[in-house]
């Protein structure tokens, strides 16, 4: 397929005995926002991870723009990583530099000049509202500020395609929303394609082109907001209606 | 880890640990380096007297400090001092996803992170031994003058006669030396870390353990080679 960014084949993972991916084939299409979907543990994240080359699958093959990258080693994969973005769940800032530093990182490590990341970093802190924190520390930021300042680092850098591990969970219902048209806003400004982790259902349906629903190491569910919706999938049914009842058995 | 060396490494890094190294722990290592001087004077300075051989306790600390005491308490101090710090800070990066998010921004977390800490260590340790060195002198002075009476002349003169430049340039090796073994082994403890605050715990004990072990196991082996020199 043409539009097709980034495509996993058939992804199988292990840790130890627990099977976590079990054979997963997931297509991201160009200027898509899909929104991969399920419980806590399901292995959404493992899948990213295997995507962007941070684990090694098992068994499958990725593909990126057409080219097979399941065997690259590491120095190969840092030609294909300057086109990927990755927000991680817990942020992930370098805790010893600024708000500043921590964004001009990946435009620095580019070789940009001082002057260009200066003017960059102050337009992407601007337009995510946090003008002023340049001199803070991460730890100096409340939850919402942070997870916007690595959103602004994932994003300064313009990457073609961006992952979001939980950008928004945790957070109270409002910052929420707001990350959530920020989001959108940036789909528009940037063309950027996103992958982004969620399982607040009523944020996946505000941002969604394209669902998800991972659950037991398998897609259950692959499909638009309005597919989803309607959907009598009995997983979809009880993912999107909260219940305990239902397919999804869970381990508490 | 092959890839170690031949990797480009990173200025800035380099010398935000080479300051760090250096003001973190000067004060501990003059306190070190200063005691360990004293107390040879007190250990050797009665007997030597004894026997009237007052001519050489100078020249014995000297030596005792230029060899072995000055770079292995220096270094053992930095191991723990540095060593542990630089394996808590790599190892709750790596728990906290900080060395994935370098990964995904096309940074190698090895020449990023450990080769600049191990070249900053590297640079750093025979400046702090030669310093300990100093120090241990000056306090045996003191302890020479000042309980033992002897002339401070009889003393300095008595260094002169026996310590060698040779001496210097071993001290200063195995200082480099040390420092190497103290960066390799922090960072690649920290990089490999895994499972949260427990592990850093776990990591930092590992490091700070394993990096002592390898600095006597390597000073044993460097003192052997240098006497192929003497």
């Amino acid at each position: 397929m043409e539009n097709v960014i980034l495509r996993g084949e058939d992804i199988h993972k292990s840790f130890g005995q627990k099977e976590v991916l079990k054979g997963i084939t997931i297509d991201i299409r160009k200027s898509e926002l899909l929104v991969i979907m399920g419980p806590s543990g399901c292995g959404k994240s493992v899948l990213i991870k295997n995507l962007i080359g941070l684990m090694k699958p098992d068994r499958g093959r990725i593909f990126f723009e057409n080219e097979e990258v399941t065997n690259y080693t590491e120095k190969e994969w840092f030609k294909v990583r300057p086109k990927l973005g990755m927000l991680f769940q817990g942020g992930a800032l370098f805790d010893y530099m600024t708000v500043f530093e921590n964004v001009a990182f990946p435009l620095e490590r580019r070789g940009e000049r001082f002057n260009a990341i200066k003017e960059k970093v102050h337009w992407i802190l601007k337009k995510l509202g946090l003008e002023g924190t340049e001199n803070l520390m991460p730890n100096e930021l409340s939850g919402g500020m942070r997870r916007r300042v690595a959103l602004a680092r994932t994003l300064v850098a313009n990457p073609l395609l961006t992952f979001l591990d939980e950008p928004t969970t945790g957070l109270d219902p409002v910052t929420t929303a707001n990350i959530d048209k920020l989001i959108l806003f940036l789909k528009k400004e940037f063309d950027t394609t996103f992958a982004v982790i969620t399982h607040d259902v009523k944020s996946a349906f505000r941002i969604a082109d394209r669902i998800v629903l991972l659950f037991g190491g398998n897609i259950v569910f692959d499909g638009t907001v309005d597919e989803m919706k309607r959907s009598d999938n009995p997983y979809v049914r009880q993912f999107v209606e909260g219940k305990a009842e239902g397919p999804m058995k869970i381990e508490v | 880890m092959w890839d170690f060396f031949t990797l480009r490494w990173e200025y800035k890094e380099f010398w935000r640990n080479l300051i760090r190294v250096g003001v973190e722990s000067w004060l501990v290592v003059l306190i070190t380096g200063t005691f360990a001087g004293m107390v040879l004077v007190v250990q050797t300075g009665h007997e030597f007297q004894k026997v009237g051989a007052s001519g050489y306790i100078g020249g014995v600390v000297a030596l005792a400090l230029a060899r072995e005491l000055a770079p292995v308490l220096t270094a053992m101090v930095i191991a723990g001092r540095i060593g542990s710090a630089f394996t808590a800070e790599i190892g709750s990066m790596k728990i906290t996803e900080q060395v994935d998010a370098l990964r995904v921004m096309a940074v190698d977390p090895e020449s990023y992170l450990a080769v600049p800490r191990t070249l900053a260590l590297m640079f750093m340790l025979p400046i702090l031994t030669f310093y300990s060195f100093t120090a241990g002198l000056i306090g045996g002075a003191f302890v020479a003058v000042k309980s033992l009476g002897l002339e401070l002349v009889t003393y300095t003169e008595s260094i002169k006669r026996l310590l060698m430049q040779k001496d210097i340039i071993l001290s200063l090796v195995k200082g480099a030396v040390f420092g190497i073994l103290i960066g390799v082994v922090s960072s690649y403890n920290g990089l490999e870390t895994e499972g949260g605050a427990m592990g850093v715990g776990k990591r930092t004990t590992v490091s700070v353990v394993a990096a002592i072990i390898s600095i006597l196991v390597a000073n044993y082996l460097l003192t052997l080679f240098s006497l192929v020199f003497y």
